[in-house]
């Protein structure tokens, strides 16, 4: 559900921006007068159709598609001789359409070079716009950077001369088992200014204390908690068991301590349980790092 | 305003369902493109109704005001004026008697057989 959330938004907000775009075909005049409220109206249609999923969207697409492919509606009262111009307009619409069912393979040719045509544009301004347009899901995100190699981070937190706060984290598989089928989710092991540093506080229960330490207990995500546990408001101080390659035996059992927020979302969203790091064993497969304010990237 | 000229001549479609959706007061611009898609079952983008929209002002068939502070949203309020609704009174006239002309010859499949 929440990555349906995230799709639709993603889409919603590049749609606008391509009919913004898109708008530059009609008069400046025009445009100014009414450029807002035609945005707007375009934003309402996508909103009634995104319930309705993907297909409703695309044919919101296709009704704007058309109308930005007509020239603007002419005089409220035409002369006689301006109908008959509309008239020869409308003769030469059907024509053409006529000799399109004549050739339907170069008509599918077309459509089909068209449809790669369009769908690539689509996807390369998307990843554009995610990448380099987008602020990253976390408050005061510009103050958020990577930090690699990884271990970097853990030395470079205890000198406190770039980052305020660095945290790291170390991915494994985890196999949940007990009283419902068993399920492989995507779990990772985080030091414990994990969540502060992305700005995110359980929407439910706690997130991790200097104290704990090793996977004996767990912050899951929203969509976890929704899917397999029905929302159960009593999930916090359950004890859940799961078997996990990371730990010795292969068998372990944590405690629900917090559930993430919904909209909470960390690099590529597939993440769906934390667990304390283990003072042992660091964990540097990744890390990040909130930099102190003012300080230039090129410096951290 | 209209020229007497032009008072005479056949409405366009498109003219015609956009001063028909006002018929009940001021709208929104979004509002007009919904009542048209109902009342005609022709789905229109919203550069058919604003372009429409601003030929009906620039005729004077139709004014637009800034929607009023109560109102949750922003834009334009489109109303009819007493030429516009002329207007339309006079292209309904003018289909009605199309349609029974087309009565009189027997050419409806069903309906009234005069």
């Amino acid at each position: 559900m929440k990555q349906e959330a995230r799709g639709s938004s993603w889409i919603r907000r590049l749609s606008v921006r391509l009919y913004r775009l898109a708008l530059l075909r009609y008069p400046g005049a025009f445009r100014r007068r009414y450029g807002q409220e035609m945005v707007d109206s375009f934003t309402r249609l996508l909103d009634e159709a995104a319930p309705r999923g993907p297909l409703a969207m695309a044919s919101v697409w296709l009704r704007v598609a058309l109308d930005l492919a007509c020239p603007l509606p002419g005089p409220v009262a035409p002369s006689p001789r301006q109908w008959a111009t509309t008239r020869a307009l409308s003769g030469t619409l059907q024509e053409a359409a006529r000799s399109l069912r004549r050739s339907p393979g170069f008509t599918a040719l077309i459509v089909a070079v068209l449809g790669v045509g369009i769908a690539l544009n689509v996807t390369i301004l998307a990843v554009v716009d995610a990448y380099l347009v987008q602020a990253l899901p976390y408050p005061e995100s510009e103050g958020l950077v990577e930090v690699r190699p990884a271990v970097a981070a853990v030395n470079t937190a205890n000198s406190d001369d770039v980052f305020e706060q660095a945290v790291s984290w170390h991915l494994f598989g985890v196999t949940l088992v007990g009283d419902r089928p068993s399920e492989v989710v995507l779990g990772a092991r985080v030091t414990p200014d994990f969540f502060p540093v992305f700005g995110a506080q359980p929407a439910l229960g706690r997130a991790f204390g200097d104290d704990e330490d090793g996977p004996s207990v767990a912050v899951i995500s929203h969509g976890l908690w929704a899917r397999r546990y029905g929302s159960d408001p009593g999930i916090l101080g359950r004890s859940i068991q799961a078997l996990s390659g990371e730990s010795e035996g292969g068998r372990v059992t944590f405690t629900v301590i917090g559930v993430l927020p919904a909209d909470f979302w960390h690099v590529n969203g597939t993440r769906t349980s934390w667990y304390p790091c283990p003072r042992a064993g660091p964990c540097t497969w990744g890390a990040s790092g909130r930099t102190h304010p003012g300080t230039a990237r090129s410096v951290s | 305003m209209v020229s007497r000229d032009k008072a005479g001549q056949p409405l366009t479609p498109t003219v015609f369902h956009v001063l028909l959706s006002l018929r009940d007061g001021p709208i929104h611009g979004y509002a007009v493109m919904k009542r048209v898609e109902d009342d005609s079952g022709m789905s229109m983008g919203p550069g058919t109704i604003y372009g429409a929209l601003q030929r009906l002002v620039d005729a004077g068939w139709v004014t637009e005001d800034q929607a009023g502070d109560d109102d949750p949203r922003r834009g334009r309020v489109f109303s009819m004026t007493r030429e516009g609704r002329a207007a339309l009174s006079r292209e309904a006239e003018r289909i009605t008697r199309l349609a029974e002309s087309v009565a009189v010859r027997r050419m409806l499949p069903d309906g009234p057989r005069t």
